[in-house]
This record gives structure tokens, sequence and C-alpha cells, in this order.
């Protein structure tokens, strides 16, 4: 043992140990105070406040979003409705908390499943090339191309309302991008020496592809999903602002602005303005926590890939 | 010939350049000669070097040996089968046996690894091909981090049980090339090439894994191949060495003979890195630090002759050559005067295979001619011989070379050698 003793010694001491993912966590621990730092840990609190939100909504919501006639149609914020209640005299502070639970379901399906299938497709057209690589390129930029909320709302009105086909509406525009991201790290990771290595140590195509490929890759799809989320809350919102997201009466943002927005000019500012400032917080939030990764993670990818 | 473990018999490696479509369409196909006709052998146990500058090809002889690439030409035995065309599954299990180490230990190691699960992966990757394992009451997974950590240990990455769970950017280079080795020779191959194994790590470290590769070798009875573009560290580790010269082989024999009396003029060059003298500047160069002409387009006759200290007149002087010559001449303004108001600007020459051309006013042809014959005079005398004619006609200066003489692979004390003043 004195050999390796001694070898220990002149070959530099060893760090502690880290992966990827612990390298980044640090760093994002470490730059808190940084813009992005702060961007993202703002993101943070804001995105697991509104799951929170989302979740608890039976239990802190003061009344059943769908009762009516709880006071005189369209009465201002008082103590017993912080929010006021809309032309119909339900409670909009009920029905924005729950309104939350519906834009988190949306978005989650949507992601998810923009994510399953957006990204092995990526690394199978990345890794494979040619021609077949070319072809979904074509496919995938096309549906880029097209206008996102215009694209949904043409998926939604053939698949029809509810919570579920909205989110596959928003699926469909979010594939592309999820796509488009792990395709094109992954040829940059193809090209790694490390990749070439496991092919020499006689790994097949599939666990090159999964065990050195997909691993690297991964990395980046958590700043992808931030901000396609951020986005995608958008898009529900206008779905159902156009009446081509949620049935009435169910509580969501986008179809509570929508049946305000004719109340605004008899003064009734506040049932529009608090499903309004719900989206934008929420989207404002998700979208921070994406920069913010994004300004963080890239240099370290950069670094890991050079 | 049933000790030789690696054969390689007139092995060519073309790559394609890369081109944008206007050149694809309006240019012909090139190709970088990375390798051209290589043939050697390496009997078991015994260690090669692979010797060369850097961009003679010698990183792809070394992954054509292990078939990372296929060859356009030539064929590839591993322990006397022919592996040039396997591929597939086939190719996947060969794999097992043969191995390679590349430069860059830290790029070689998947980052989101760790060490141990990286040296592992091999015995999983090749579980089926393995045989029939000892297990004794272990289970497959028991038994291969046994393995792992008593190869870990072998190799010198101690304590193993605590670099087991270490990522790669957590150790030192000379760990980190460990572990690709330890990674390397945990399936037992026949074969290791070593492409680089030392260059990037501290000179400290450097003479540890030397060693360690020779502990390796004994134990395990293994056979390197040795990529290296440095002549100290191929003359402590290999019994033969092959020096390579732009894509070709131009000395191979015994290591301890060619470090006595090296034959080949460019091996004298590496060995000494003197000067050479030549009375062209561009030739006066240090090796071997010196322009490696490009692949692309390769010297013609020995590919060395623009370069050779001993170049004779029929080594392979062409038209290129004499637009180099004219360049230089026409560039140092004292012994220019005014050879550029005549011989025109060096842009105007065009060198295709044996000639040299210049499309001249053509008033002014004889004047080039007797001007191109009066600078001849100080190019390098085996140049100026192997001129055959300077000629203008019509509107047209043509300087012409004769054909080089057929470069073959002499015998010559115990080894070949690749030079026309042993043949
Ligand atoms: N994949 C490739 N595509 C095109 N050219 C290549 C490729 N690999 C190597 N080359 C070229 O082939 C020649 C030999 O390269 P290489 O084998 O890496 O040399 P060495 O290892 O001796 O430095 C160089 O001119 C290099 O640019
Ligand atoms: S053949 Fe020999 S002498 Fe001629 S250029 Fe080549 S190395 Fe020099
Ligand atoms: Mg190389």
């Amino acid at each position: 043992m004195t050999e390796a003793a001694a070898q220990q010694q002149t070959e530099q001491p060893l760090e502690r140990s880290s992966s990827s993912v612990g390298r980044l966590l640090d760093l994002l621990i470490q730059q808190r105070r940084s813009l992005a730092g702060a961007m993202f840990w703002i993101g943070v609190v804001v995105f697991f406040s509104f799951i929170f939100i989302g979740l608890a909504a039976p239990l802190i919501a003061p009344y059943n979003p769908q009762s009516i006639f709880l006071t005189p149609p369209s009465q201002p914020p008082t103590l017993q409705h912080l929010m006021g209640t809309d032309d119909l005299g339900r409670d909009i502070f009920s029905r924005v908390l729950w309104g939350t639970r519906s834009s988190l379901e949306i978005v989650a399906i949507g992601s998810v499943l923009a994510l399953i299938v957006g990204f092995p497709v990526g690394l199978f057209s990345g890794y494979v090339g040619g021609w077949i690589d070319r072809g979904l390129v074509l496919v995938m930029d096309s549906v880029y191309a097209f206008p996102g909320l215009l694209l949904a709302a043409i998926v939604a009105l053939f698949l029809g309302k509810g919570v579920f086909n909205i989110g596959i509406a928003i699926t469909v525009i979010y594939v592309p991008t999820y796509f488009r991201v792990t395709r094109n790290h992954t040829i940059s990771v193809r090209e790694e020496t490390f990749v070439e290595a496991a092919r020499a140590l006689g790994a097949n195509s599939m666990t090159i592809l999964w065990s050195y490929i997909a691993y690297q890759v991964l990395i980046s799809i958590p700043v992808v999903f931030s901000l396609s989320a951020a986005d995608a809350i958008l898009t529900a919102a206008g779905l159902s602002f156009l009446g081509l997201g949620l049935e009435r009466p169910a509580p969501d943002w986008g179809l509570d602005l929508s049946d305000a927005q004719k109340f605004l000019s008899s003064g009734a500012w506040w049932s529009s303005v608090f499903p309004g400032v719900m989206i934008i917080i929420f989207t404002v939030g998700i979208a921070f926590l994406g920069e913010g990764l994004s300004d963080i993670a890239n240099p370290l990818l950069r670094k890991e890939r050079a | 010939m049933e000790d030789e473990i690696l054969q390689l018999s007139d092995v060519t490696v073309h790559f394609p350049v890369k081109m944008s479509l206007a050149q694809r369409l309006f240019s012909q196909k090139s190709v970088v000669h990375a390798v051209d006709r290589v043939s050697f052998s390496l009997r078991s146990g015994e260690i090669m070097g692979l010797v060369g500058e850097s961009g003679c090809g010698k990183t792809t002889v070394g992954k054509t040996s292990v078939r990372l690439i296929e060859p356009t030409s030539g064929r590839i035995f591993f322990a006397g089968h022919d592996i040039t065309h396997t591929r597939g599954e086939q190719l996947r299990r060969l794999r097992k046996k043969m191995q390679i180490v590349f430069q860059d230990p830290h790029a070689s190691l998947n980052p989101a690894m760790t060490i141990g699960e990286a040296i592992l992966h091999p015995l999983s990757i090749h579980r089926l091909e393995l045989g029939s394992l000892e297990l004794g009451r272990d289970t497959f997974e028991q038994w291969a981090v046994k393995k792992v950590l008593s190869t870990m240990t072998e190799v010198g990455l101690t304590p193993a049980k605590h670099l087991y769970y270490k990522y790669p950017g957590d150790l030192s280079g000379g760990q980190k090339q460990r572990a690709v080795i330890a990674r390397a020779i945990i399936t037992e191959p026949k074969l290791l090439v070593v492409d680089e194994g030392v260059s990037m790590l501290d000179m400290s470290v450097r003479a540890k894994i030397l060693q360690l590769m020779l502990d390796l070798k004994r134990r395990h009875g293994l056979t390197y191949l040795f990529i290296t573009h440095d002549l100290a560290t191929a003359k402590f580790i290999c019994d033969r060495i092959a020096i390579m010269y732009l894509g070709r082989i131009v000395e191979i024999g015994l290591a301890r003979k060619i470090y006595a009396d090296p034959k080949h003029p460019y091996t004298k060059a590496l060995l000494q890195a003197i000067p050479i003298p030549d009375p062209d500047k561009r030739h006066n160069k240090v090796l071997p630090r010196g322009e490696v002409p490009d692949a692309v387009h390769p010297p013609a006759g020995c590919r060395f002759h623009p370069r050779c200290p001993a170049v004779l007149a029929t080594c392979g002087w062409e038209g290129r050559d004499f637009v180099d010559f004219l360049d230089e001449h026409l560039s140092d303004p004292n012994r220019a005067g005014d050879d550029e108001s005549i011989l025109g600007p060096i842009e105007g020459w065009r060198a295709d295979g044996l000639v040299a051309t210049l499309k001249a006013n053509p008033v002014n042809v004889e004047k080039v001619v007797e001007r191109v014959k009066a600078v001849l005079a100080e190019a390098p005398i085996a140049m100026t011989q192997a001129i055959e004619s300077v000629s203008g006609r019509n509107r047209t200066v043509t300087v012409r070379f004769r054909s080089p003489d057929q470069l073959l692979q002499t015998n010559v004390q115990d080894r070949l050698v690749e030079c026309l003043l042993y043949q």
C-alpha cells in the first residue's frame, strides 16, 4: 500500500464526489445572490407555492367554487370574499385557488406528454442521423413554425373540451421544442470521445444511447421543461378564453377572465384582475425558474462538453 | 503464424473532405489520405510503437486496428481471423478481445458514471461472452463488483472502495488514465491499442503509468500497439517501432536497432531533431515541428521529399515543389531582385502533377524561360536535376519534371526502410 499512498500524494488530492446534477445544484446554491440565481430561486418558490395551492385548494378555499348566489352579483372584495364575487355571486378567491389546480393539471399533462414523445424521438433522430433525421426535423420544424395557439385551437376543436384534451392539444405544440433541444444536444454528445470509447468497449447502440448519451442530454431538459410550461399556461388560458378550453362552470383562470371582461366596463375590475394576476405570476415565476436555470446550467453544460 | 495477434496488410484509409454543396458540385471529390498501404504485424506479447508527427495517421491506424474505422482497402487479421469487414453483433463481441485507450482520459469517461460503474460496464456489456464464471455464492453483479475492485487495486486506484463511487471530475489525470486502463483490461483482452496514452499526463505521472502498462503486460499477456509522437516514451517501452510519415510507414524494425542506427532520413531527423541542412529556407525547419504537407494532396514519390535533407533527383519532385521554391525565392527581397516583374506574381503559376505552368505575354515568353533557368541555379541541386525541361510555347511557360522512381520497402539490416537511398 505504500506505493498507493505515494501515488495519492503526487497525484492531485481528491475533491469531494460530485455528479453533473450535484455540481449543478452546488452552483445554484452558490449563485443564489446573482441575478440568474435569484430568478431561479424566486421561480422555485412561486412554482412550489402554486403546486401547494393546487393540491390544497379543497382545504384552503373558503367556499365551493361553483356555488352561486353567495352574494348579490358582482360584489367588490370584502373580508368574507377576499377577491369579491362575480356576476353569479360566486367567490372569486375560491375559484382562483381551484383554477390553479386545472392549470397545473393541463401543464403537467402537456409537458409530460411532450417530454415523453419529444425526448426519445429527439435522441433517436440525433443518434441515427441521415435521412431519417432530416425527415423528422422537417416534420417537427413545420409543426414548430405553426402559431402555437392556433395549432392548439385546431387540435382542441377536434378533441373537445376538458383537462386531458387540452393537455394533448398543448402536447402537440411542445413536442417539437423538446425534440429540437434533445436532437441538437444528442448530435453534439454523439461526437464525444467517451461515446466512441463506449463503442470500442463493445456497447451496442441502445446501450450507448441510453447509458452514455441520454444521461448527458437529460441535463438540458429542465430548462426546456420550465420554459415550455410557462408558455403552456398562457396557451391553456388562451384556449379557455376562446371557449375551447374547459367547460363552464369549471373554475379556470382563462374561462373566468373571458366571462369577466364584459363587466369590466361596469367597474367590476376584481373579477378579471385576480385570475389575470394569477396567470401572470405563475407564468413569470416558471419563466424565471427556466431562465435562471438555463443561465447557470449552460456554462456548466458547455464546460462539460469542452 | 499462430502467435500473430494483429496483422495489417496494405491498409488504406481515406476520409472524405468536408465540402460545401458548391464545392461538391463543381470540384472533384477529394479525400484525406490518412493512411496509405500500411502493413505490419504484432506478435503475441510484444509492444510495437507507432511513432510520427501529429497528423501522420497514427490514430487512424490505431482505430482501424480495432475496427472503429473500416479501412478503405487492405485487410486486417486479428488472431488469424479476417476482421476487415466484420460488423454488427460479431464485431461487438470481438471487442472484448481488443481494446483501445485514448489520449484524453477525461474525455474518455462518461461524466455521469462513477469510476466503478465505468470499469464494470464492459463486464455487463460482455456478460454473455464471458463464458462460465466461478460465481460461487455471488450473483453476477456481486461477482462483477469484486472483480472491479480487484482490478482497480491492480492498476493502483486505491483505496478502491472509496474511489468506486467517485465521478471522473473528482480524479486526477493519472487516476483517470488508470481507470481507463482498468476498464480496458477488465475483459482480459489480447490486444491493447494505446493512443498517446501518457502524453496528456504530467511528467511525474507518466513514468508510473508506463510502468503500470509494462506490469499489466507481464501479468495478463497483453500485446500493445503503442502510439506516440514522443520518441523518448517509445524508446522506454517498445520492442519494435514503426516510424510513420504522412500515412506511410517509412521504417520499421527492432526499437533497439533503430534508435542505435536509424536508416531512413526522416527517422534520423526525428532522432536528432537537428535543423536539416538545406539552402532552401522552407526546408530548414527543425523537426519535428516543421509543417507536414497536407494529406489531401500528399507529395508525389517519396512523401518526405520536400523536407528530406538527403533528397535525390528521383525522389518525387513535381510542379508544386517548383512553385513553392519560387514563392520562397520571390518573398526574399535580397535574392529576388527584379525577378517578380518578369516571373510574375506567384499566383500566376499553376502546378499540375509533374508540371508547373505560367500564362505569360507571348512577347515575354523567352525572357521568362531564361529567368526561370537563372533562378533555378539557386534551387536545391536535386530539384534542378529532376527538371526535364523548361520551355516556352505560345503563351505558356512550362517547367516539367521527370517521373520519380518507384519506391519500395527494402530490407536494410533487419528492418524495412522505404527510401531510394537503399534501393
Ligand atoms: N474523421 C476524419 N475525417 C476527416 N479527416 C480525418 C479524420 N480523422 C483524421 N483525419 C485526418 O487524417 C489525418 C491523420 O489523422 P490522425 O490519424 O488523427 O493522425 P495522428 O494521430 O498521427 O495525429 C489528418 O490529416 C487528419 O486531419
Ligand atoms: S526516398 Fe529517401 S532520400 Fe528520397 S526523399 Fe525520401 S527519404 Fe529522402
Ligand atoms: Mg493522434
